[in-house]
């Protein structure tokens, strides 16, 4: 009885506390709510998305311990071991550059499905891990950044296939480029991110977990490691003054700390030497 | 390709469900993030919405409760790895700020306790807590936000209510105390 009656006089003092009270909506309010609501509908509509809720944790461990079980039985693909589902079993450590004209579609790609206009900007980086396009576009208006299946870059038209998986982010205010010492990298971002690839299983979802970083790299750097803190080094992509690197993860709860980091680097420098920076 | 009517109709559907959810939705996202971008993530969900309009449940609470599930994993997508904790955090309004007290004595005083207290919750815990209390949800709904089931949501929430009771009252439960020792924080 004490308890309800402590808990009920929390709930008020709490609800005293919302950073956001009920309130009327104000004029300008409400007119950006109508004008974000026209450029909604002028939209395409039906294009499937990457953040919708997510099915318990139940079903995706028990998705991740029968692909573990995979693994244990001699199929010694690292992205099983990693994690991340079965989305990224051709994962690679290793990238693979993309020639001029993958760039251009898989550019093409990132932005169809984003649905942004090309406001000026070239890709910084591209690269293939297995079946996974990864580019980084940057101009001094927009940046932008997308993680694609090469089943989805290939498509005439990519923004009605998201559903075959796709992971994007936009900004038009990029931060500016940081000031790097000539030996050194500055990490510009780090996520944790997920993607949902139709279920080649008979339960469960198949999202693909993973972690991804980028930055920017001194002058006098010509590779990136990282040492993920799930046991594997991943060869970052370093082009135009920039590193991005990804692989294949988990989806971060109290029960898997360790997939959140930390994570350190080893860069190679012009000369051929190596030195391990914390980024 | 959809007929001019099945557009209309589809648009229709959507600006009731915009109408309906907006202020709501808004209330939620400005409750785990700074003011200035809440009406910008309002709009990538409701964008969302737009185009997964067909897996929006039509019940009104029930596809309030799906546009947080899409707010809260916008925000987990786009949190910069160093802010991230295994649940999205909640903020609180600054006991500082001349809030409306009404004529509860002991509001005042449980006020400044659960500000100091709310800090040393986990995100999960947070989370649990805002959903119930501030987000207005029932627990199958908040559970649908989480992606966790309703009884692990009572579960949460309940070991949740149980810590914030611990960090205001260590002593006696049910009468606020001064002081809120950091070493009560040990349970998730």
């Amino acid at each position: 009885m004490k308890k309800h009656t402590a808990d009920s006089l929390i709930d008020v003092a709490l609800r005293s506390l919302d950073p956001a009270p009920a309130t009327v909506q104000s004029q300008d309010e409400r007119v950006r709510a109508e004008a974000a609501f026209a450029r909604i509908v002028a939209g395409p509509a039906g294009a499937p998305d990457t953040v919708e809720p997510r099915p318990s944790r139940r079903a995706r461990r028990r998705l991740l311990v029968s692909v573990g079980l995979v693994g244990a039985a001699g199929a010694a693909v690292p992205a099983l071991l990693l994690g991340g589902g079965s989305a990224f079993g051709s994962w690679t450590p290793t990238p693979e550059p993309l020639t001029p004209a993958d760039v251009g579609q898989a550019v093409a790609a990132c932005r169809a499905v984003l649905a942004v206009p090309d406001r000026g900007e070239r890709a910084v980086v591209a690269e293939r891990r297995g079946g996974w396009t990864y580019v980084l576009v940057a101009g001094p208006r927009a940046e932008g950044a997308c993680l694609m299946p090469d089943d989805l870059v290939g498509q005439e038209d990519p923004a009605a296939h998201r559903s075959l998986g796709f992971f994007g982010s936009y900004s038009t205010d990029p931060a500016e480029a940081p000031s790097v010492a000539r030996n050194g990298i500055a990490v510009t971002g780090a996520m944790e991110g997920s993607v949902p690839r139709p279920s080649i299983w008979p339960f469960g979802d198949d999202d693909g977990w993973f972690s991804l970083v980028e930055g920017y790299v001194g002058a006098g750097v010509t590779g990136v490691t990282v040492h993920t803190p799930v046991g594997v080094d991943v060869e970052a992509s370093v082009t135009h003054g920039r590193f991005a690197a990804w692989w294949p993860s988990e989806q971060p709860s109290s029960e898997n700390i360790e997939v959140m980091g930390p994570w350190t680097y080893t860069v190679t420098l012009a000369d051929g030497g190596t030195r391990r920076v914390a980024g | 390709m959809q007929s001019p009517d099945g557009s209309s109709q589809r648009e229709q559907r959507f600006g009731v469900l915009y109408d309906a959810a907006y202020v709501d939705l808004l209330r939620f996202v400005s409750r785990r993030v700074h003011a200035s971008h809440a009406e910008d993530v309002v709009g990538d969900v409701m964008l969302v919405a737009w185009r997964r309009l067909e897996d929006v449940p039509v019940d009104l609470s029930a596809a309030r409760a799906w546009l947080f599930g899409v707010a809260r994993n916008t925000l987990l997508n786009t949190r910069r790895r160093e802010d991230r904790h295994a649940g999205l955090a909640v903020r609180l309004a600054d006991v500082r700020h001349g809030l409306h007290v009404g004529d509860l004595p002991d509001l005042i005083s449980h006020q400044v306790d659960i500000a100091a207290a709310w800090p040393l919750l986990s995100a999960l815990h947070q989370e649990a807590i805002a959903l119930s209390v501030l987000d207005g949800l029932s627990a199958p709904e908040a559970a649908t936000v989480l992606g966790i089931s309703p009884t692990a949501f009572r579960l949460r929430l309940s070991r949740a209510r149980r810590t914030l009771r611990g960090h205001i009252s260590p002593t006696a439960e049910g009468e606020p105390l001064p002081g809120h020792p950091a070493s009560a924080r040990s349970e998730r």
